[in-house]
């Protein structure tokens, strides 16, 4: 316990130790600054007047290269400071409503330096849109030409490309949770614009007002997709106070959460294994923490996250079921900030900040469980289980120009198991000659995920981002048994350990490009390679036993299995006037495995019609293709879960899809989405009956069914994004077959997580400045369980009166009903959060409380059938066979407490 | 290591601070009771079938015993046999019952053939009918023995933490060019010379880590793995010849030691181990395996529950038949 406080006292003396580096400064109306430049690059002097002011700057960086200026100014407004910063130049600023400055030039077409060789009908405005306060990219930003009535977003590395007829342009820059900031210029040459948005968190009534969608719902084209922003998942009420990614999503229509507490996804009657979860592009195999209750992502460093769930665009491929692209955050590179908290399911500091201002940042976190510690008090050395997890992430980028920037990132993952019994006597084991018997469990599992991209801007309407990556999931568990015997000679010890060991490890390459010749056009193509090596189980054992040679043994041994993966793919997200838009692609896949190869070419297509009323009509049809199979171990998204590859003998899974829905945004604010869909799964595979992930001793392939699957339903989505509550609605009504030629004698069955009925309402208000409140509430069909309908009597052979006879005994076996004929209670929980916010000399002070269940509803976990004795004038009589229910979780509460500084 | 499983998932149910079980009241359909029928025959004995009925799922009534079938065994479509009624055989008591009479206890209606004995090779029907229930049908043979060519035995030849492990050589020729399935169980017992008085039975399996790498391999089941399992297994184990087919071959293995197992000669009583080979037939096999898959099942209520296989039409059970070489070693 000592050392458990100590740990904390050293914890929060680190965080407070780099508060005093850290410089929380807000832009206020009042503020005052010094400045000093004496023959300093323009742009510098304006990038350090951002970082100082923590006001943001639009400007075109033609109009301000190779120019230079001279400032000494003190305690002066950011107004005068930066009006004494352009002195002698040609420019001018305006101030827009958020507070943003735009530049522009004090004589139009001014500038020589950049003015085209020939005049053009159309001219490429590009450039790039971020934070103002840390520089980190915004994705899915909007830019709209009020006067065109046209526009484009950003892609995921914040840069844009529009490319617009000669003339007066009327700039809208808009991303939620931020002021929106207006460029108003004449366009007669190819144009560089970076766009600094102000967060809108200043106050309460800006961010009431001026927080606005991005893009309008229905002008998407892109259907069964939905973005969630960070800070609304750090909002919601978190199971043990941890925010969750991928238990926020669990609440989003067409997603079921499988078993209580645990973060698997079965989207659109999926399986866990057909999400393409993807940590800054590279392949995640299971992102999961403490057996699936909690998530490899740390919340806390993500950008915004945005899942897939139909009309896959083509670039993406390789899963059936979903496609989840999470990034880490780039790293502050405006000003050194970090992040310490305190939490029951883990603690956590991440530092982030510039190495060099405006070109290099990083960002650092880590964080681990205190679970082994807070129990070690109530455990001996010698009969205890001990669970640790840790995770660590860092990232680094460097902007070498505009043009060139590359990401380095890092994510390593592990979680630890371990249980330990001893016993010391012989009388307590029966054991002759023993002294002391000591037994070990081990479970281990964890990721290891590397990637290095670039950015290259080729030109004003193409960029390109090369990325490689290496992902590797690893799964170790042990037994060990130790005897020791005193022996004259002293002591000798006996052992038998026996090791099973499994994984997958991705070696990768991606190259993609985005290329917008016109608002008309958003083109992206590239390849994608992947070599895969799959160790598909091994059992090792050895034996070191006195008088007895060393033995070492690797049963039954599986040759790593590896195989290569290539894909090429071509979209087009084409806009046909104001009304129309489709997005055209194909992606095509090769996949070599024990010499023989599969491939695939998948159509994409989605589109979107704009009724007169603005609700738009959507529909889309995706095929995919999916070279890797997951051997479900227990339901539960456990470790254990096996990855392994198609092969020649299982080939790969399919799938199609379509979609259709409608849109509609009321009032700016409120969007409603209407959904329905039907899929198709082939080569969907199940463990035989019995079998399981210790059976390594035969061919895995021999372990497995083949079958189809089927999921069709309709999914309703109602989101307000803005204002002071926030959240969501979302309602889904689905079925979800399963159909394996020696299962179930042939015929189609329920699939475990086929969910009639899926609910959740989600709501987060907004009271004041210091307090957010929240509330989730969510309801689900019960999950379809085999359960037994009779008993009987089998006969078993036994040897007591004779060779093979058979006789009766108090052995009865289950008759079972149809598979998955059987449903559990309904699921439903209601849980509270409250976050309290204050700000201090040191930095910014959360105060998280939480219920989780708060009616404390027992929910069905697992049901079973048990004898339960039969007393009569307190003797036992009879046993008598019921039906009995687990439930995991009672009314939990849970807190919090994090500083940003 | 099959704690594995099982300690994932009390660690689950550790850290997630669960609640008490609670009793539902389950709306399980209550379907028509079948008729059990478990018929398996061997060359050596004659036609023995034990018949029962499927009881519902909850409740206190167990599979009771079916007295007045008539249970008829033929060859094509000439009855060869009719199996008379010879007195139902009940379950044991359940442990520290205070009272528990027959009606308590599961039973089994037990049909036995006057004289008749199976051949090898020829195809059987059952046909078992009773009031209430509809005619079940069955077909069964049994094959052809494997004989074993060699048997050795060496004791205390390795140890493990529960004590000596002896090991047994045996060798048999696998036919070639069909599938064979095969049941090998070892056990000890100590004779009374004298007297011919045989004491209790004591089950040898135990460690089966010498098997060569290829026989493993080959194993569709159970040979593999948990220590403890083989400790209670007292049907032996169950695999076929997918690996080793038409080969002579070898099996290896180490069982429990007869001085573990408190069996030895001395005076007039002698220990001996025996060990019998099984040749089974397909259906015996899959009975077998399943009952043993849907006992191990129960351990993870996460997997799916597995349904006892039957060969019989419009019930269930088995119908099978098999054939037995023995070899014993006595010690000295």
């Amino acid at each position: 316990m000592r050392r458990f406080l100590s740990l904390i006292v050293l914890f929060i003396a680190t965080t407070l130790a780099a508060v005093s580096a850290a410089q929380a400064q807000k832009p206020s109306e009042n503020a005052r600054y010094s400045f000093e430049s004496r023959g300093m690059p323009l742009q510098e002097a304006l990038e350090a007047f951002i970082a100082k002011t923590r006001i943001g700057v639009i400007y075109n960086s033609a109009l301000v290269a190779e120019k230079n200026t001279s400032c000494v100014i003190e305690q002066a407004p950011a107004d005068d400071l930066l009006r004494c910063i352009l002195a002698g130049s040609d420019l001018s600023f305006e101030k827009l409503p958020g507070g943003t400055y735009a530049l522009k030039q004090k004589e139009a077409g001014a500038s020589s330096a950049t003015a085209p060789a020939t005049r053009r009908n159309r001219y490429t405005l590009s450039g790039y849109v971020r934070d103002a306060t840390t520089g980190e990219a915004l994705f899915n930003a909007t830019l709209y030409d009020q006067l065109r009535k046209t526009g484009t977003t950003t892609n995921a590395y914040g840069f844009f490309s529009l490319t617009l007829p000669a003339g007066e342009i009327n700039l809208i820059i808009s991303y939620l949770g931020y002021e929106k900031a207006r460029y108003a210029a004449s366009l007669n040459r190819d144009q560089t614009l970076h766009v600094d948005l102000q967060p809108a968190s200043i106050g309460l009534d800006t961010l009431v007002v001026e927080a606005t969608q991005a893009e309008a719902l229905e002008r998407q084209t892109q259907m069964s997709a939905i973005t969630l922003p960070v800070k609304q998942i750090q909002e919601l009420p978190a199971l043990l106070g941890e925010p969750d990614v991928l238990r926020a999503l669990q609440l989003l229509p067409g997603v079921q959460s499988g078993n209580e507490g645990t973060t698997g996804l079965y989207v659109r009657g999926g399986g866990v294994d057909q999400n393409l979860v993807l940590l800054d592009g590279a392949p995640v195999y299971n992102p999961s923490h403490l057996f699936g209750f909690l998530s490899i992502f740390h919340a806390r460093i993500l950008n915004d996250i945005t899942l897939i769930k139909g009309g896959f665009p083509a670039r993406y491929g390789g899963r059936l079921s979903s496609v989840l692209d999470i990034s880490m955050k780039e790293g502050n590179i405006k000003r050194m900030t970090g992040e310490a908290s305190l939490g029951l399911a883990a603690s956590s500091l991440t530092l982030e900040g510039p190495l060099r201002t405006d070109r290099t940042a990083f960002i650092l976190s880590g964080r681990r469980s205190f679970i082994d510690l807070a129990a070690r008090p109530f455990t001996n050395a010698n009969d205890f289980p001990a669970y640790t997890l840790f995770d660590f992430n860092a990232k680094i980028n460097h902007r070498f120009s505009d043009k060139d920037r590359i990401y380095l990132s890092f994510y390593g993952g592990n979680d630890s198991y371990l249980q330990r019994n001893v016993v010391d006597a012989i009388d307590n084991t029966g054991v002759a000659g023993a002294d002391e018997i000591r037994n070990e469990f081990g479970i281990a599992w964890g990721n290891l995920i590397s990637t290095l991209r670039w950015n290259h801007l080729f030109s004003d309407k193409l960029f390109g981002n090369t990325l490689l990556f290496h992902s590797r999931y690893r799964l170790k568990t042990s037994e060990e048994d130790l005897q020791y015997t005193r022996t004259e000679a002293g002591i000798k010890q006996e052992l038998y350990r026996l090791r099973y060991d499994s994984g997958v490890s991705d070696w990768g390459f991606k190259a993609d490009f985005d290329f917008l010749p016109t608002p008309g056009h958003y083109i992206r193509f590239g390849v994608h390679a992947t070599h895969h090596t799959f160790k598909t189980g091994t059992i090792q054992t050895r034996e070191d036993i006195a008088d007895a040679p060393l033995q070492d043994a690797v049963l039954a041994p599986v040759a790593d299995t590896r195989t290569r993966e290539g894909a090429f793919y071509l979209e087009d997200d084409i806009k046909l006037g104001r009304r129309f838009g489709v997005n055209l692609g194909v992606h095509a896949s090769a996949y070599r495995v024990e010499g023989t190869t599969y491939s695939s070419v998948q159509p994409r297509v989605s589109a979107r019609y704009l009724l007169p009323s603005n609700w738009a009509v959507k529909l889309s049809y995706a095929q995919m293709t999916q070279y890797l199979h997951l051997l479900v171990n227990s339901g539960l998204g456990l470790p254990t879960d096996l990855w392994l590859p198609a092969t020649k003998a299982i080939k790969p899974q399919q799938s199609r899809q379509i979609a259709a829905g409608l849109a509609h945004t009321f009032g700016n604010k409120v969007e409603v989405s209407v959904e329905g869909y039907y899929k198709t799964m082939d080569g969907v595979i199940e463990y035989k009956e019995g079998a399981n992930f210790l059976d390594a001793s035969r061919d895995w392939q021999d372990n497995v069914e083949v079958g189809d699957g089927e999921s069709y339903g309709v999914e309703v989505f109602v989101q307000k994004r803005a204002g002071r509550t926030t959240g969501w609605l979302g309602y889904t009504l689905s079925w979800t077959d399963r159909q394996f030629e020696t299962l179930n004698d042939g015929e189609s069955f329920p699939f475990r997580y086929d969910r009639r009925h899926d609910v959740s309402l989600n709501l987060i208000h907004r009271v004041n400045d210091w307090l957010t409140l929240s509330g989730s509430w969510v309801y689900g069909t019960g999950n379809a369980v085999t359960i037994a309908d009779a008993r009987f009597s089998p006969g078993i052979f036994s040897d007591a009166s004779g060779p093979r006879a058979i006789y009766a005994s108090n052995f009865e076996v289950q008759r079972l009903g149809a598979r998955n004929g059987f449903r559990m209670p309904a699921y439903h929980r209601l849980d509270f959060g409250a976050q309290i916010e204050w700000r201090n000399r040191w930095g910014t002070h959360l105060f998280t409380l939480g219920t989780y269940n708060t009616y404390s509803r027992k929910n069905p976990y697992f049901l079973f059938a048990e004898e339960e004795p039969v007393l009569e004038g307190g003797y036992l009589v009879d046993k008598e066979t019921v039906v009995k229910q687990a439930s995991l979780f009672p009314l939990l509460p849970s807190f919090s407490y994090s500083f940003r500084f | 290591m099959k704690r594995a499983p099982f300690s994932i998932l009390m660690l689950v149910v550790f850290l997630a601070a669960c609640q008490q079980d609670l009793i539902i009241d389950a709306d399980i359909p209550e379907p028509d009771a079948e008729l059990v029928v478990s018929g398996l025959f061997r060359p050596d004995s004659l036609w023995e079938v034990y018949i029962n009925t499927t009881t519902p799922l909850l409740g206190t009534t167990k599979p009771t015993a079916v007295t007045d079938a008539t249970v008829e065994i033929l060859e094509g479509d000439q009855v060869i046999d009719v199996l008379p009624y010879e007195g139902s055989v009940f379950s044991q008591s359940l442990p520290h019952v205070f009272f528990d009479p027959d009606e308590n206890r599961a039973s089994m209606g037990r049909y036995r053939s006057r004289g008749k004995q199976p051949r090898v090779g020829t195809e059987y029907r059952i046909r078992v009918t009773a009031p209430g229930f509809d005619a079940v049908t069955g077909t069964g043979h049994i094959p052809r023995q494997v004989a074993l060519l060699e048997g050795a035995y060496r004791e205390n030849v390795a140890a493990d933490v529960v004590g000596a492990l002896d090991e047994v050589r045996l060798t048999f020729e696998d036919p070639t060019g069909e599938t064979n399935y095969y049941n090998l169980r070892v056990h000890h017992q100590g004779v009374d010379t004298t007297s011919g008085f045989v004491g209790a039975v004591s089950y040898g399996f135990s460690v089966i880590s010498d098997l060569q790498d290829d026989f493993f391999g080959a194993n569709p089941d159970d040979f593999l793995g948990d220590r403890d399992l083989f400790e209670v297994k007292e049907d032996g184990v169950t695999f076929n010849d997918a690996f080793f087919d038409g080969q002579r071959k070898e099996i290896v293995l180490q069982v429990r030691g007869r001085a573990a197992r408190g069996c030895s000669s001395g005076g007039a009583f002698v220990c001996r181990t025996i060990v019998e080979l099984s040749t089974v037939t397909e259906a015996f096999y899959r009975y077998h395996r399943t009952l043993q898959l849907q006992s191990e099942s129960t351990e993870n209520p996460f997997a799916e529950p597995v349904s006892i296989f039957s060969n019989m039409d419009n019930g269930l059970g088995v119908f099978a038949g098999y054939n037995t070489a023995v070899w014993i070693h006595q010690s000295p």
